[in-house]
């Protein structure tokens, strides 16, 4: 299989967990999840450029990951039915799960990563207008399904940071 | 900030984390397959794109050379009209077949745009290579053929008034329904101009335009549909390598030599290919071609063993390391050598002339990092800064580096390298280089800072010791000139700190 497939396994073997739990949190459902994680191995390992080392390659691959899952044009999935349980960490993850593809993936860099619009722009290719605007959306709607969730536009437009070397650590 | 929506992000990567332990063997199998699958298909593109070379054309319109399109070929030719269908081919089921695409197309005229997928009805039974004149049609609503602009590519080498152009095309298969088609594109057409009206000149393989009139395309014949069908996603490849010599004052321009120069000359420029489309029927009134024309995006121009060799100095062997400099070797090739080649895929070349050029075009460094069973690595990358065109990249072992002893080589471990009981020097200033090409004589692409890995093994290592070394050899094609080889050496570092 050579160099590039040993890569593909030692990334997998040291980082599949957070590469999973990272393709999860911004697709929003496990099939949607699956195929994020699958397409962006094959993405990445399929290049002439080998990533130099399994951290290497999990940057690449969260990096693809995100890339494809702000241009994602899929509706959500349905969400289950309500569960009953009206604490806000219940309420707040199913307005998650109701937000479009698009709007979620945003909503994810910037609240689960911490990610300014700036950095989520750069991180993605995303023109920072087409941030702003998606991240407006999501606001909305977040707020539309649970008013008490704790996020405004402001917030969600100026906060967060500009540089993402450390993010993937987080996962 | 939301701590709660923090806590449902949060939520979700736990949830990921348990679709980890449930699911990662069979994505990393799936995916393993698919890299690989991509990869080969790559190389294929990569190799082939310098070397296949291109099917024998038949000028059927015109005088030998730069043919023109005779229009009364068409007219004594005439393709099948298409009709109307009122069956969009997003409701069909199954694959595709020439017959449905041809109920649902429509004239495709010189100038406006293209709806649905372009493609050309031609006459039936036409051999491949035969070139005629079709008409234009849009099947389908949406293009049934999409480029990889990501695997795509186009390079360029010009060297003392000859030129060459390689292109690599990727498209795939749109849509939910595979397709009645092959995998190969045909090699095509360079076309300078393609939306302008034709003028007549046609080289085959190089064109100013394909249209004659305003609904007639001028079309090189493909492969013959091979029967099978390929499912959405798949791949088609075209692959082509092109020369040019600077025209001559008066001489038609050249879009292959206007691409190799890059600059305005080049823009606009595509390269167009067909692909047939499959019929139900044994004995089809007519033929239907899917026709993809791909920009030519050009990048910087690369070297070729010209630019590189113009500064070679003889080297002897007792030579210490030259600062700025790079060792070479110059080899004389003949047809018995190529003979050889196309037999056996590469050869060592003894007699060589060692020398040094001026420059650094290629690096190294050690890359153990992969290796779990013992053994040692290198990347050994183009440092060049530009494409350099290369037909093989080589490891070289020489088991007692000082030896005055000749010896003969040997075949490294399973192919890949090879070695020498004492050194390849074979006398004073002369030196063995080992050349493959992979089966592409004509060379290839190696793109800048992209590198390749090698290895040997523990037991190959032992064997080198402390009196032998190894070498990265590369070999490198002139334009113009397939007399002589350049070959790169490049002294590959056993100790992990020594950089490259």
């Amino acid at each position: 299989m050579g160099r590039w497939g040993r890569a593909l396994d030692a990334t997998m073997r040291e980082h599949g967990e957070a590469i999973f739990a990272h393709a999860r949190a911004l697709a929003g459902d496990d099939e949607s999840a699956t195929a994020l994680v699958e397409d962006a191995l094959v993405d990445t390992f399929s290049r002439g450029h080998v990533p130099e080392s399994p951290a290497a390659g999990s940057r690449a691959m969260m990096q693809t990951m995100r890339r494809a899952a702000v241009r994602a044009t899929a509706p959500p999935v349905p969400p289950p039915p309500p569960d009953g349980r009206t604490d806000a960490s219940s309420l707040a993850r199913e307005a998650l799960t109701a937000l479009p593809r698009h709007e979620r993936a945003l909503v994810v860099l910037r609240y689960g990563e911490g990610l300014a619009v700036e950095a989520i722009a750069e991180e993605t290719g995303l023109k920072e207008r087409d941030v702003r605007e998606g991240l407006s959306r999501a606001v909305a709607l977040l707020l539309s399904a649970y008013p008490g969730i704790g996020v405004t536009v402001e917030d969600a437009l100026e906060g967060g940071m500009l540089e993402t070397a450390s993010v993937e650590e987080a996962w | 900030m939301s701590a709660a929506l923090e806590r449902a992000v949060a939520a979700d990567a736990d949830a990921g984390r348990s679709l980890a332990h449930a699911r990662q063997d069979e994505v990393q199998a799936r995916a393993r397959s698919a890299a690989a699958r991509k990869r080969r298909r790559r190389a294929a593109l990569l190799g082939g794109g310098a070397g296949a070379g291109l099917v024998a054309v038949a000028l059927a319109l015109g005088a030998a050379g730069a043919g023109s399109a005779d229009p009364d070929d068409a007219a004594a030719s005439p393709s099948p009209s298409p009709s109307v269908s009122s069956t969009p081919l997003a409701q069909g089921v199954g694959t595709i077949f020439a017959e449905e695409l041809i109920a649902s197309a429509k004239p495709r005229v010189r100038g406006l745009p293209v709806k649905g997928q372009a493609a050309v009805l031609c006459p039936a039974g036409l051999a491949p290579g035969t070139t005629t004149a079709c008409t234009a049609v849009t099947v389908g609503e949406s293009p049934l053929l999409v480029e990889d602009s990501t695997i795509s590519s186009t390079d360029r080498f010009v060297a003392d008034g000859h030129a060459r152009v390689n292109a690599a095309i990727l498209y795939s298969i749109a849509g939910s329904r595979p397709l009645a088609v092959s995998d190969v594109l045909s090699p095509g057409v360079v076309v300078s101009d393609p939306d302008a009206e034709g003028d007549g000149w046609f080289g085959g393989d190089r064109a100013t335009s394909l249209w004659d009139g305003y609904i007639t395309r001028i079309v090189v014949m493909p492969e013959e549909a091979w029967g099978g069908s390929l499912e959405p996603t798949a791949y088609l490849s075209s692959i082509l390598s092109l020369d040019a010599t600077a025209p001559d004052p008066g001489e038609p321009r050249d879009p292959v030599w206007a691409v190799a120069n890059g600059g305005a000359g080049a823009e606009g420029t595509v390269v167009t290919s067909w692909v047939e489309v499959d019929s139900l029927s044994a004995d089809p009134d007519a033929t239907l071609l899917l026709e993809v024309s791909s920009p030519v995006r050009v990048d910087l121009p690369g070297l070729t063993a010209d630019d590189v060799a113009a500064s070679f100095t003889e080297r002897s062997r007792d030579d210490a390391d030259r600062e700025g400099a790079t060792r070479a070797l110059m080899c004389d090739v003949d047809d018995a050598w190529r003979r050889e080649v196309d037999e056996l895929g590469w050869t060592v070349r003894s007699g060589c002339a060692a020398g040094w050029v001026d420059g650094t075009y290629i690096g190294a460094n050690v890359n153990s990092e992969w290796i779990t069973d013992g053994g040692a690595g290198w990347d050994v990358r183009n440092a060049s800064g530009a494409d350099l065109l290369m037909n093989s990249l080589t490891v070289m072992v020489e088991r007692d580096a000082a030896s005055l002893e000749p010896s003969e080589s040997d075949t490294l471990g399973d192919g890949y390298g090879v070695a020498f009981a004492t050194n390849a020097w074979t006398g004073p200033t002369t030196r063995s280089g080992a050349i493959a090409t992979y089966g592409y004589p004509r060379g290839f692409a190696w793109e800048p800072m992209s590198a390749w890995w090698t290895e040997l093994t523990d037991a190959q290592l032992a064997e080198i010791g402390d009196r032998g070394a190894v070498t990265a050899q590369m070999a490198m094609p002139f334009l113009g000139d397939d007399t002589r080889m350049l070959v790169l050496e490049l002294p590959l570092p056993l100790e992990e700190d020594a950089g490259g």
